[in-house]
């Protein structure tokens, strides 16, 4: 009869080191987690607070060790959706990824794929924290060591959530030996695997996670994507900033703004900065730009694209008052649609703002008609930037647009006339040398 | 017909456990409980008299009614702390004396919760169980409890536990072995998730608010929100979901258990980190290191201690917002070194410094001096001193091996006594236990305490 009281009471390894989880802790975790997707609020309220913990514990073992937060992914929101742990949070020389768990004396481990598999999350050491949420409490009660996950790692099998099932024994509970480690170890000893680069993804993949992310809704992505689009959505920033803002923002020009966003991340771009030294990459998408020389002598009557440029430029500074100066690559690209229509880039650099300008004109070839009804879209990887057609109405029987963005920043154009035909360019982008 | 409340049973509605002002253990007669329960014409269970009492208590305010439901919940928690106590007081250090206070509590914690053993009482309801079940299943959810037990390493695992925290692989590979069909474990997935969104997620929110709430079962919105997302075009009976979530939960349950695998855990521990154990006779060796480093590992060690006892006594106050938990936390910071000294210069034993602190038992003391991890902290604190003074010892840092069979070295130095002295603390009787400190580490904590008086 008396065994059944105490049936549902299961032993820890070790007696817990308990640390309290305070008010300002536990609002701080709801205002973090309050902004994610619904089904995503509950895993980050308890990954910041498996942090909140982990940092009063080490505050109260050993507060000579360096924690470092800024860079872990609570910070960033996007991360901290999709991830059911708090990764790169430094220890000293190390990193460190924190699992927490409601169920301190569960026997198994959920290990997120991601903290094992993708560069950007790996851990010198994988830290369980157990949360009690009710009682306001947390504990580090198991650390597993990268040497031993890598041991570990060619018998482990994904499971549907793209989680690994480990053995709590794989653990350690002595938390004695993982203080030890961290302040005396020297982080040369757990070696982690190299970071890779983030493959490319080919026009298929590129569509068929446009049309999931699409759709995701409120789903988990192990039921929506496959694991390689789950992986890239996880290492591209700007991929989540995206979903993140389908939260809140306008679920129509974000659809819109998406497939821009993953063919500049994913596309090879044109460095318009060699065109400052008269070069022009070879580039495999088939569009080859070809640069012009600022005329140095305008003879009249010479129409070379190199002079039809000048004038364009003469006439957009008379008009705008926007000067291009000297120094400027300047190219120009022959589209097919629309009954052949010309586009003409000019970038620059200011080297003093840490900023470089793209200047863009969009017309018909000379001598072709204009092409009334033709459109373009200029995007960089926040937003579209630009949207216009060409009308008849018009002044100018030409397009022209001037953005500006730092070395970091990308722009990608896409043109559609009135028929419904569509070219989008290979991104720009402007490399110092 | 007999009368099966029996004199051996019905005493427990007339016997009031109490905890007196000291901490004791008292069981007060109460003849006024005693002629009220004889005036009960009634003859059947338990149960059956606890209808009755309870009837009186709630319909017609017989306060002797209540006193005797009082009586008999008071027995019941003192059987249950003792059942917990033999059960697991052994390995995770505590006596049933120290957990009866908590539960026999008379005095409110707070204007919002009544004491609970009236909340016990007020709360029961014969139509779902006896008072023996009701009580030991409140106390078990207690929030004092749940903490007392919890830093004690022991955890309440309840069907609602293991749902919230199970996740959709585990749940698809445990219903793999079951050899559930692809419709049944879709099922179960989509019963899984609309139990986190109905039931879980909001929880989890409301505690965030600070809204305090230990997990109930879930209620009957609750229950139709799940169903209605389980099956939208057909819902289920709410009864019906119930059964289905506590049936996920056994399965779940019954993998836990087989995922223990009767696998004792320290065991498994000394599996995953050998710990590079001292040879038993490795002495020469120590003192080979000791000979070494002797002057540097001197500086080290006092460092470290400083440090560390400061660190701790610092760490007491840490967090400690109002007045009343600040004075507490100084007066554990001062208790904290008299014991600290009283241990290692007096070399008294812990239940001596339990009395003259005025603790309660040995097993307070033993968790106000924590001398497992105190030992282990300077251990490493030493390490990591030495590692920036004595660069012919830098190889030993760069694996993780390396590093265990140095720590260990300087655990043998420091302290094979005080490893004996924390084993026999634990089964340390209140009489006749003489030790003397004579280790490098208690010599060293005894001069810096010293030190640290004289400077005051």
């Amino acid at each position: 009869m008396t065994t059944q009281w105490t049936q549902d009471l299961q032993p820890l390894a070790a007696a817990p080191e308990i640390v309290p989880l305070g008010p300002t802790e536990r609002e701080q975790a709801a205002t973090i987690s309050q902004v994610l997707r619904p089904s995503r609020r509950t895993q980050a309220y308890l990954n910041v607070l498996a942090l909140f913990g982990f940092a009063a514990w080490l505050q109260q073992r050993a507060p000579e060790l360096a924690l470092q937060i800024e860079s872990c992914t609570n910070a960033q929101r996007l991360r901290a959706e999709l991830l059911d742990a708090t990764c790169n949070v430094q220890v000293g020389g190390f990193q460190v990824c924190l699992l927490p768990t409601l169920s301190w004396s569960d026997a198994e481990v959920a290990l997120p794929r991601a903290v094992v598999d993708l560069p950007e999350f790996n851990a010198h050491f994988y830290i369980l924290v157990g949360i009690d949420e009710d009682l306001h409490a947390a504990a580090v009660i198991g650390a597993l060591r990268r040497d031993r996950l890598t041991t570990l790692q060619a018998d482990l099998d994904p499971q549907i959530d793209w989680t690994y099932a480990l053995p709590r024994n794989q653990f350690n509970a002595n938390t004695d030996e993982l203080l030890l480690d961290l302040q005396c170890l020297e982080p040369v000893a757990l070696p982690l695997p190299a970071a890779e680069p983030i493959p490319d993804l080919s026009p298929q993949q590129r569509d068929s996670l446009t049309e999931h992310l699409l759709n995701l809704g409120d789903r988990p992505l192990w039921e929506v994507l496959t694991w390689p689009q789950s992986a890239t959505l996880l290492r591209q920033p700007r991929l989540l900033e995206w979903l993140q803002r389908t939260a809140t923002g306008d679920r129509q020009s974000l659809n819109r703004h998406l497939t821009d966003l993953l063919q500049l991340i994913s596309q090879p771009a044109v460095n318009v900065g060699l065109w400052l030294h008269e070069r022009a990459e070879e580039l495999t998408t088939g569009f080859q730009w070809q640069l012009v020389a600022e005329p140095a002598l305008r003879r009249v009557g010479t129409q070379t694209p190199g002079v039809t440029l000048a004038s364009l430029l003469n006439e957009i500074e008379r008009n705008t008052g926007t000067p291009v100066p000297a120094r400027a690559g300047r190219g120009y690209l022959d589209l097919e649609i629309g009954g052949g229509v010309r586009v003409y880039a000019v970038a620059w650099s200011l080297s003093y703002e840490d900023n470089w300008i793209l200047l863009l004109i969009l017309g018909a070839i000379p001598g072709h008609p204009t092409p009334h009804g033709l459109q373009w879209r200029i995007a960089d990887e926040t937003d579209t930037l630009i949207e216009e057609t060409l009308l008849p109405q018009r002044t100018n029987d030409y397009l022209f647009a001037q953005v500006i963005g730092s070395y970091a920043e990308k722009f990608l154009v896409t043109v559609t006339d009135a028929s419904g035909a569509t070219e989008t360019l290979p991104p720009f982008e402007f490399c110092l040398q | 017909m007999s009368r099966v409340v029996n004199s051996s049973v019905s005493e427990r509605y007339w016997q009031r456990v109490r905890i007196d002002r000291l901490g004791r253990l008292q069981v007060e007669l109460r003849p006024d409980a005693q002629a009220y329960i004889a005036n009960w014409a009634g003859v059947a269970t338990d149960l059956d008299l606890q209808r009755w009492l309870v009837n009186q208590w709630h319909h017609s305010q017989q306060a002797l009614a209540g006193l005797c439901l009082e009586c008999f919940i008071s027995n019941q928690m003192r059987d249950f702390c003792g059942e917990l106590a033999q059960r697991f007081g052994k390995d995770h250090d505590f006596s049933r004396d120290e957990l009866l206070p908590l539960v026999l509590l008379e005095e409110a914690t707070n204007a919002e919760t009544p004491p609970l053993l009236q909340r016990i009482r007020d709360s029961f309801d014969p139509e779902r169980g006896n008072l023996s079940t009701w009580t030991v299943r409140v106390v078990k959810s207690d929030r004092l409890v749940r903490r007392f037990l919890l830093e004690r390493g022991i955890e309440q695992v309840t069907d609602w536990l293991i749902l919230n925290r199970t996740n959709p692989g585990r749940l698809e590979r445990v219903l793999r072995t079951l050899n559930a069909t692809a419709t049944e474990r879709q099922e179960a997935q989509r019963l899984l998730a609309a139990y986190h969104r109905c039931y879980r997620d909001p929880l989890v929110q409301q505690r965030a608010a600070g809204t305090r709430s230990r997990y109930p079962n879930p209620s009957d919105a609750q229950l139709l929100a799940i169903a209605q997302q389980t099956a939208p075009e057909r819902p289920p009976a709410l009864p019906q979901v119930l059964a289905a979530l506590q049936q996920l939960a056994q399965h779940l349950r019954a993998d836990r258990i087989r995922a223990r695998g009767g696998s004792v855990q320290t065991v498994q521990l000394s599996d995953t980190m050998p710990l590079a154990a001292p040879e038993p006779d490795n002495g020469s060796e120590s003192d080979h290191f000791l000979a070494a480093y002797r002057q540097q590992f001197d500086v080290c060690l006092d460092t470290a201690i400083a440090q560390t006892i400061e660190h701790r006594v610092t760490s007491f106050q840490q967090g400690k917002q109002t007045p009343k938990a600040r004075a507490k936390a100084q007066t554990k910071a001062e208790n904290f070194l008299v014991a600290l000294h009283a241990f290692h210069c007096q070399s008294a034993s812990m239940s001596d410094i339990a009395a003259q602190l005025g603790l309660r038992d040995q097993p307070s003391v033993s968790r106000l001096l924590d001398l497992k991890h105190l030992r282990a902290d300077i251990a490493r604190t030493t390490l990591s001193q030495l590692k920036q003074r004595v660069l012919a010892l830098a190889q030993a840092y760069v694996s993780p091996d390396g590093l265990r069979d140095l720590e260990a070295r300087v655990q043998t130095v420091l302290a094979e006594e005080v490893d004996a002295a924390i084993a026999n603390a634990q089964k340390e009787a209140s009489t006749g236990y003489n030790r003397a400190m004579t280790s490098c580490l208690a010599l060293a904590i005894c001069h810096y305490l010293d030190r640290r008086r004289s400077a005051q």
